[in-house]
């Protein structure tokens, strides 16, 4: 990512079980307001397909991911 | 009048009932054998019964001397006389052995936790059942022991139950003048009830049991 | 309620009344024989949590509209229609039922409540009381399954990651292809979940076998099912099935997850491919040879719970238990056990909810089971069973290890 990302939140869902995590942000992002990011870190390999699918589901975005070994950052911005 | 009403359900009703009974389960059954089957498994493991039921068994034990005594008033059957016997058969302990299973499980559903999953039906089956139960052991054991001349034996009973068989219906002049006459139409008609409810209530799990038991071990 | 809803509840009433259903709607003689036999009503004794009431609310429903006595008598049969009311009832029968099946087991005629309560919840989804964290769930693995495509590319960049894991706990001189995808003609194909213990592990122990084998892109856990939408969980169903023919495997691997596994081993009917669960692979690399384990390694008392979807319902008793055995020195059964053991309460979808204090109360016989037995670690192959044990022993303070059982197989595999 060549522009930094600046997140509102931040979520440690690093190795928790099926299917917290994206029920974890789920719950978070509806919180939030519109246009707000959240920054899920997660080791789950699974999050690389269930985050976009459910973002496209749910109409969020997932406007970056950053991956730094085994963990990898969602920034995932509200849209409704 | 109450001669037309007697004669009427100790006839016409029988035949009703029957007919209700028969037609119903095999209604029951053409339902089941149209409808859609469960495309997977419902098998639970290890693949055996569940359980022995208990006093259910003994019930069923019961039921199944009930039909035997029953049909032994038609007619002599030689199968059911391989162990000598007066008609009808179990000197009147199938009866009472019914009683107590019928009793003992109307009183059952009076505590808790029966009490809260029961419903009206379950106390009407077996209000009407130990009903018809006590009448007909009324009947036997006032026969068998000759108490006050009862006078209602099994020659009048096949002669009676002869004739529904052979479609000439006629009732006894032994019957019909006995003053005994109110008990047997009483016992008749309970008994026309219980039949003509059984393809329609909970009872069915008597057929349904095994189809349903089948399924979980396949 | 509106005309409109009740006719469409009405048609998934009839729709769902199918063989199975017809047997369990008439035979139920409220006989009470399941009434404490289930975990809930154990934790939470009230009519509500019993199997039998349970099933009553749908019963009742069954008999207004589809029964000719609950037609004709509805006092006697005690039915009642679509209300309110009756589906605030129906919502708190079926979303505290794991489908576990132990009344089924306890039932002289086998009614499977947990069906029943499958299709209540279905009733539900039209209602829209379902819990929406499943319904979530449910659509986004429909459009992980829709566009997978799109998601390839990242998830086989993180696979990657895992073999190198894979590659230093055997000591094998490259990480290249120690997790395949898309391998045509592989004997197995495994199916994991999203966590990358349910993918490291299981690797592990192939690439131990000298396996021929592939990593599905899906995951096995099915939540359309849970959620009670039985479209939404053919199609997930189907992915996976799809995925399995395309590549052409022999058999079809399942995750330590007891919904993913009774899903297709039992449900979907006949397969063009075996389906077996990780923990019978195990079994049968360790009976032939292909992986050594350590004999007699844990020292510590271990217990193992089984999952009801893999136990009860799945028939595979003695495969865990013969690895533990062989283990562990001190192995300890609890009571009852086999196909009379207790579920853990976690679940049937109950595990994704935010309910936790109700899942700490009805997993009151599994804690006073595991306390029971004095174990200091519990195994078992299910990953709801895991995060549920791990509920109670926080909501009851044990002095225990959970651990999955390809867990304790890899710390102890011989290489
Ligand atoms: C499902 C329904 C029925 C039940 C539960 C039932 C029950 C009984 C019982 C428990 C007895 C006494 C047996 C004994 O003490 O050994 C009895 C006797 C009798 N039943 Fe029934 N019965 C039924 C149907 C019928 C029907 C349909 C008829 C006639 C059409 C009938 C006619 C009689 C007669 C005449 C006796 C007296 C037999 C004797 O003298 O020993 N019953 N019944
Ligand atoms: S054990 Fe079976 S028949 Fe008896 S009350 Fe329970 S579900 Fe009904
Ligand atoms: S399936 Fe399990 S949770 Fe559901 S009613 Fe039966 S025993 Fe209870």
């Amino acid at each position: 990512m060549s522009t930094e990302i600046k997140a509102d939140i931040n979520m440690d869902l690093k190795g928790i079980a099926c299917p917290m995590p994206v029920i974890k942000v789920s719950q978070q992002i509806k919180k939030m307001q519109v246009g707000q990011i959240l920054a899920a870190e997660t080791t789950d390999p699974g999050a690389h397909a269930d985050f976009p699918a459910w973002a496209k589901s749910t109409g969020n975005e997932i406007v970056a991911t950053e991956k730094k070994d085994a963990v990898t950052v969602f920034f995932i911005k509200k849209l409704k | 009048m109450w001669d037309k009403i007697f004669h009427y359900v100790l006839i016409h009703m029988v035949y009703l009932a029957f007919a209700v009974f028969f037609g119903g389960i095999l209604f029951k059954l053409i339902i089941v054998l149209f409808s859609k089957k469960f495309k997977g498994s419902l098998a639970t493991y290890p693949r055996k019964l569940p359980r022995p039921i208990g006093i259910a068994a003994e019930a069923l034990i019961a039921m199944v001397l009930l039909v035997l005594g029953h049909l032994e008033l038609i007619k002599e059957f030689k199968f059911i006389q391989i162990i000598k016997h007066d008609v009808f058969l179990g000197a009147g302990f199938v009866g009472i052995t019914f009683m107590i299973c019928t009793l003992y499980f109307l009183f059952r559903r009076f505590k808790s936790p029966w009490r809260e999953i029961s419903v009206p039906e379950d106390f009407l089956l077996l209000i009407l059942l130990f009903l018809t139960t006590v009448i007909g052991s009324h009947l036997h054991i006032g026969e068998r022991y000759e108490m006050a001349q009862f006078g209602l034996n099994a020659e009048l009973y096949r002669e009676y139950f002869g004739s529904l068989v052979a479609f000439k219906p006629v009732i006894p002049e032994g019957i019909s003048l006995s003053p005994h006459y109110v008990l047997v139409a009483l016992h008749i008609f309970l008994a026309n009830l219980v039949l003509m409810m059984l393809p329609f209530s909970k009872m069915m799990h008597m057929v349904f049991a095994f189809l349903s038991l089948n399924l979980k071990r396949k | 309620m509106e005309k409109s809803q009740i006719k469409e509840l009405k048609s998934i009433l009839k729709s769902r009344y199918n063989r199975p259903m017809k047997y369990y709607i008439d035979t139920c003689t409220r006989c009470g024989l399941c009434y404490d036999t289930c975990h809930a009503y154990d934790g939470i004794p009230k009519k509500e949590f019993s199997p039998v009431g349970r099933a009553e609310v749908l019963r009742k429903l069954y008999k207004r509209y589809r029964s000719l006595s609950g037609m004709l008598f509805p006092y006697f049969t005690d039915a009642a229609g679509f209300s309110d009311k009756v589906m605030d009832q129906l919502h708190e029968a079926a979303w505290s039922c794991t489908g576990c099946r132990r009344c089924m087991v306890n039932c002289p005629f086998g009614i499977d409540t947990g069906m029943m309560m499958g299709v209540a919840k279905h009733l539900l989804v039209a209602y829209g009381t379902a819990p929406e964290e499943l319904v979530m769930l449910a659509d986004a693995a429909v459009e992980k399954g829709k566009s997978i495509d799109e998601f390839k590319e990242g998830y086989r960049g993180v696979i990657k990651d895992l073999e190198k894991t894979v590659q230093q706990k055997l000591n094998l001189p490259s990480p290249e292809n120690l997790i395949p995808m898309e391998k045509m003609n592989a004997d197995i194909m495994y199916v994991g979940l999203a966590g990358a213990h349910s993918i490291v592990n299981p690797a592990i122990i192939f690439n131990a076998a000298k396996e021929n084998w592939t990593l599905s892109y899906f995951e096995g856990v099915n939540f359309g099912f849970f959620a009670g939408d039985p479209e939404k969980a053919n199609f997930i169903a189907q992915r996976i099935i799809k995925e399995a023919v395309a590549l052409n495997v022999k058999e079809v691997v399942m995750v330590e997850c007891g919904t993913a596994f009774r899903i297709l081993h039992s449900l979907m009917g006949e397969l063009p491919f075996k389906v077996s669960s990780i923990v019978e692979v195990i079994y049968r690399y360790m009976e032939s040879g292909k992986i050594k384990l350590k004999k007699n390694a844990v020292t510590e008392a271990v217990t193992y719970h089984d999952p009801c979807q893999l136990g009860r319902n799945g028939g595979i008793f003695e495969e865990p238990r013969d690895i533990l055995k062989h283990i562990v020195s001190d192995y300890r059964e609890m009571t009852p056990t086999r196909e009379h053991n207790w579920c853990c309460g976690g679940g049937g979808g109950l595990g994704a909810l935010d309910n936790e204090e109700f899942r700490i109360k009805t997993g009151k016989p599994k804690k006073d089971q595991i306390v029971k037995t004095g174990a200091k670690i519990v195994v078992s192959a299910c990953e709801n069973c895991v995060s549920q044990l791990q509920v109670i022993k926080s909501g009851y303070g044990l002095d225990i290890e959970v651990k999955y059982l390809t867990e304790i197989v890899c710390e102890n595999l011989d290489v």
